[in-house]
């Protein structure tokens, strides 16, 4: 019973330790509002590449019948989304440019993720786990204060005990977006060891010649060689269950940073899964220190502040 | 007044924060138990904190093929075939990086054959050589009984039948006064121990057909 109250206190304590730190600034402030901007100018462009199949994808006349899903439960609102889905996108757009200049702040990041999982689930069918990360990304993003750079209007002073929390959830938030990309890779790396096929050191063999998942004529030199297929399967392997815990390691974080680039490039050109991959490196960003992407930041000069 | 309030806020967020990242970490990892209490009692909890990431596991060891066998109802004997996955996948590959559309017709058809076939066969052993005493074309239809009614079933093969719709029309072919039949069939890929031997035979195996349907001309085209 002792042992309980103690270790109750001790999670106590350092929860109330950790508190006050994580009030004290907000650590990731300038990745923040880079990926704020970052995530909507990707989204922007996949619509404006999509603009073409937009009709196939969310009007009414599209020959796919669309999964049930909640908009199913409003009386008009799905059918009147995709009747008139060219005004949905039109609007959805606007709230991307808004919140590229970071023009409404929060609302607009809130409407944002409505918007964007509206969209999501008129067409699931083509959703891959880009498109679920930067729904997550959006979802934390409403709670962080990424609008001290790259805004068009710069936010007022306010006191100390709203700064205390805004600094808190900023730093939730940023934490949360990591550990998600932490916890994709892990349980990616979990399901791996338990299959045969990855184990075995197969699945790089079986998964270069999935057709539909063919991106050059070199997926089939590489199958003729076992042992590269055997270096990447395993690489591969380790990365995923490696990565989510030394990554917090300051001397590990940029070889992994690094492998991750490469594993993800890898996955982009062989693969043809583009949008994936840019949004999980676009995370990779939040594990570099603030002062360092300061420093960057100033480098680069004064044009990109606005 | 505000100071306390403010207090009680972050309190509140940091409880929240661990709430729901127990809730998280417990749905996403592979461990079924837990995660299906979660997903049972809360099953909106998955859809907003992401979904499972495989990345690719366990990989396919096969690669599927769909047919539209279209024939003239008035003279049956007489029909055409046309396969679609394997075309899209070419025109996906010829036209890297740019081929948005390329990429959305396979999702859109790959995924509606993927969960059409799930749902068929759940875990059910799927037709092959091996299962003596019935042919491929009644042990799928038995299977394929106990999803009729599904309404998931149902809207994946509308969509492939919407879609068969799209290829005659792309084919310059008339639809009226024809039915079609939908087969799906898996064709291996050369097994590892296998990838030497050049007198392997990737035999496809039909995986799902349904009976032949008149083609309709009043739904969606595009």
């Amino acid at each position: 019973m002792k042992l309980l109250t103690n270790s109750y206190g001790t999670m106590l304590q350092l929860i109330k330790h950790y508190k006050v730190w994580l009030e004290k600034d907000n650590y990731k402030v300038l990745y923040l509002a880079f990926l704020r901007v970052a995530i909507s100018v990707w989204l922007l462009q996949e619509l404006i590449f999509n603009l073409p199949i937009l009709e196939l994808l969310y009007s009414s006349s599209s020959f796919v019948i669309p999964q049930k899903n909640f908009l199913n439960w409003l009386p008009w609102g799905y059918s009147l989304i995709r009747t008139h889905y060219m005004w949905f996108i039109v609007c959805y757009m606007g709230v991307i440019i808004l919140n590229i200049f970071g023009i409404g702040r929060w609302v607009t990041g809130l409407l944002l993720f409505v918007m964007t999982h509206i969209l999501q689930k008129m067409n699931l069918t083509v959703l891959d786990g880009g498109d679920v990360m930067a729904r997550l990304i959006l979802l934390y993003l409403i709670f962080a204060d990424s609008y001290q750079y790259f805004v068009l209007f710069k936010q007022k002073k306010i006191n100390n005990a709203r700064q205390k929390v805004s600094n808190l959830l900023s730093n939730l938030a940023a934490f949360s977006i990591m550990l998600h990309l932490c916890l994709a890779y892990f349980t990616s790396g979990l399901l791996k060891i338990n299959d045969p096929y990855w184990w075995k050191g197969e699945a790089i063999y079986y998964t270069l010649q999935m057709e539909r998942f063919i991106g050059t004529p070199l997926n089939k030199y590489i199958i003729q060689h076992p042992w590269i297929e055997l270096i990447i399967n395993y690489a591969v392997l380790a990365f995923e269950l490696i990565f989510p815990v030394l990554v917090w390691i300051k001397k590990c974080r940029k070889p992994l940073l690094i492998m991750g680039i490469l594993f993800h490039i890898g996955i982009f050109i062989f693969l043809m899964i583009y949008g994936f991959q840019v949004v999980f490196v676009l995370i990779y960003g939040l594990f570099l220190p603030n002062n360092k992407l300061v420093r960057l930041k100033e480098k680069a000069g004064n044009y990109i502040r606005f | 007044m505000k100071g306390y309030f403010y207090r009680i806020l972050s309190s509140i967020a940091i409880l929240i924060f661990l709430l729901y990242w127990t809730g998280v970490i417990v749905s996403t990892l592979p461990s079924k138990y837990i995660r299906n209490i979660i997903t049972d009692k809360v099953p909106r909890f998955k859809t907003v904190s992401g979904f499972g990431w495989r990345l690719f596991t366990p990989p396919h060891t096969y690669n599927h093929r769909l047919y539209f066998i279209v024939r003239d109802i008035k003279a049956p004997q007489k029909s055409d075939t046309v396969e679609v996955l394997e075309n899209i996948t070419r025109q996906k590959q010829q036209k890297v990086p740019f081929n948005q559309k390329e990429r959305a017709m396979d999702y859109l058809v790959q995924i509606n054959v993927t969960e059409m076939l799930r749902r068929v066969w759940g875990f059910k052993q799927m037709p092959g050589e091996d299962i003596p005493g019935t042919t491929d074309s009644s042990y799928i239809a038995k299977a394929v009984v106990d999803q009729v009614s599904s309404s998931v079933y149902r809207d994946c093969l509308a969509t492939l039948h919407n879609y068969c719709k799209v290829v005659l029309n792309e084919q310059k072919m008339d639809i009226r006064g024809k039915e079609v039949k939908i087969i799906v069939t898996r064709k291996p890929i050369r097994p590892y121990k296998e990838r030497n031997n050049k007198q392997f035979i990737q035999k496809e195996t039909p995986v799902f057909e349904t009976a032949y349907q008149q083609l309709r001309n009043d739904a969606a085209t595009n």
